[in-house]
């Protein structure tokens, strides 16, 4: 079934649910399909994704435009990245 | 949950108290305040509590948009939301534990804010922004320009008429008053008219009055030089000449009376224009010979220390050469900055002695030089043809003329002056 999924021409982050992450330099995420904000600090953001956690350091972060539909960090990005779930 | 309805009355009835006494202080404001307000003013308050992360995602599953989040401390949040979302927000905040504190209205919001609390500074706005448009329709500066001599009569003319500062823009017709002007102030070669903003603008523009014709006595023009005649134009008076005559210097070219209506001679002052072939001759004499120096090989030299004002020795022995000839050279001791020099004085005895120079060169430069003289005497005419006679003279110098015949006002002189005779009747 998944195989199917993945030879079908359809965005695949539409069909599982994915995030979506737009990296802009190094001063702006977007982030879309999120699951809501695990931590929320000026050094560390953590997302729920259904990827797992999706961790953003990085210095002054804030959030912006915060709604279901996404969100958007701002700030000094130094990292991004993944930590699996449990 | 009891606890949790009881502290939402409680809210809405400290809402609603606050709101009735907005109203009775201030009903302009009040009235503004309960406008629903547009999704670019925002809020922005400070969220103190535990867990804000779940804050955070209430809101998002209450589908209220966060415009921005930042956290202070591990208890502080500082938020900004859409004004219209600030209710809402802090009901669920009420409801769920938090504390929301300096709610604030910030960007346009505030300022909207700012001014709702200044309801006179609004007032004054908008009374300055009628007066204004007011104002614009009316001219409050008449401005006369280059109206020269009439400038005081013009402007008492149009208060007279009633164009005064103050009169409304639409009583002004603009193209009706510059006929008015026209009519009025003949001399004037022609008005332009016009309103610019709040100024009513008169241009007038002075015709240009034609050079007065010189009022002189009656009088005959004379010939200011020989010449042939090639064409006469006649102003005033009576021609004298004809085209191809040989009129000679002080010949009566015109003369000064006319015919009448009667068939009476009246005397006029003359004026015309003859113009004639003329000629201009000028020689320039060269000497054949030329004195040779050679020198004999005895000299004498004497050294002088100067500066600008003085030299050391003042005099030198001058020796007793016949003829000499007399270098001098200077080699600077110091430097420019300081103005001392020696000066060597060098006599060198000569020999003079005269010789023949070749006949062809001294022609040669006797032409140059002549046709020169004449080009510079004949300066601003155009001269028509030319030529060149040489001839060796008994005194031993060569002789070139260069003659030259050039067009010319025969009324005019050398220095552009008519040369006129006063007028004598013809007995």
């Amino acid at each position: 079934m998944l195989d199917r999924f993945k030879q079908a021409d359809l965005p695949q982050e539409l069909v599982f649910g994915w995030p979506r992450s737009v990296l802009v330099g190094d001063e702006k995420v977007i982030v879309e399909q999120h699951q809501g904000v695990y931590a929320c600090t000026e050094r560390e953001i953590i997302l729920k994704t259904l990827c797992g956690l999706l961790v953003i350091n990085g210095q002054r972060l804030s959030l912006t435009r915060y709604d279901q539909d996404g969100l958007v960090v701002l700030g000094k990005i130094e990292k991004l990245c993944y930590r699996p779930k449990g | 949950m009891v606890i949790r309805e009881r502290r939402t009355v409680a809210a809405e009835q400290t809402t609603a108290a606050e709101n009735a006494d907005r109203m009775a202080a201030n009903p302009l404001k009040a009235m503004l305040h309960h406008l629903p307000l547009p999704d670019c003013l925002h809020h922005q308050f400070t969220l103190t509590g535990l867990n804000l992360e779940r804050f955070l995602n209430t809101l998002q599953k209450e589908q209220i948009t966060l415009v921005s989040a930042r956290r202070l401390d591990h208890r502080t949040l500082r938020c900004v939301c859409r004004s219209s979302d600030v209710e809402r927000i802090a009901a669920l905040v009420q409801e769920k534990g938090w504390r929301m504190e300096k709610t604030a209205p910030v960007g346009i919001g505030a300022r909207i804010r700012h001014w709702l609390t200044r309801p006179g500074l609004l007032i004054g706005l908008v009374l300055a922004a009628v007066l204004l448009a007011v104002a614009m329709r009316y001219v409050w500066v008449i401005r006369i320009v280059d109206a020269g001599p009439y400038q005081a009569d013009m402007a008492a003319y149009l208060s007279e008429e009633g164009i005064k500062p103050g009169i409304p823009k639409e009583k002004v017709d603009a193209a009706t008053l510059a006929l008015w002007l026209q009519r009025r102030y003949p001399e004037v070669a022609w008005f332009r008219v016009y309103v610019n903003n709040v100024t009513l603008v008169v241009e007038c523009t002075q015709g240009v009055p034609a050079p007065a014709l010189p009022q002189q006595d009656p009088g005959h023009l004379l010939a200011a030089r020989d010449g042939v005649v090639q064409s006469v134009q006649v102003y005033a008076g009576t021609a004298m000449v004809r085209p191809g005559d040989l009129v000679r210097k002080g010949q009566v070219l015109i003369r000064g009376e006319e015919r009448d209506a009667d068939g009476e001679m009246v005397p006029v002052a003359a004026r015309g224009r003859v113009v004639a072939r003329c000629w201009q001759a000028e020689t320039v004499r060269l000497p054949l010979q030329e004195t040779i120096s050679q020198e004999t090989g005895r000299n004498q030299a004497a050294y002088q220390l100067c500066t600008p004002w003085l030299c050391w020795p003042e005099t030198l022995e001058t020796p007793a050469y016949l003829t000499y000839q007399l270098y001098l050279t200077d080699t600077p001791l110091v430097g420019c900055f300081f103005p001392v020099w020696q000066r060597r004085v060098e006599y060198r005895e000569v020999a003079l002695s005269n010789g023949q120079r070749p006949l062809a060169q001294v022609e040669q430069e006797a032409k140059t030089a002549a046709e020169k003289k004449l080009r510079q005497t004949l300066r601003g005419y155009v001269l028509v043809e030319q030529w060149m006679e040489t001839c060796m003279g008994e005194d031993g110098y060569v002789y070139a003329t260069a003659s030259g015949e050039y067009l010319a006002d025969l009324l005019l002189d050398s220095d552009g002056q008519p040369s006129r005779q006063p007028y004598t009747p013809v007995q």
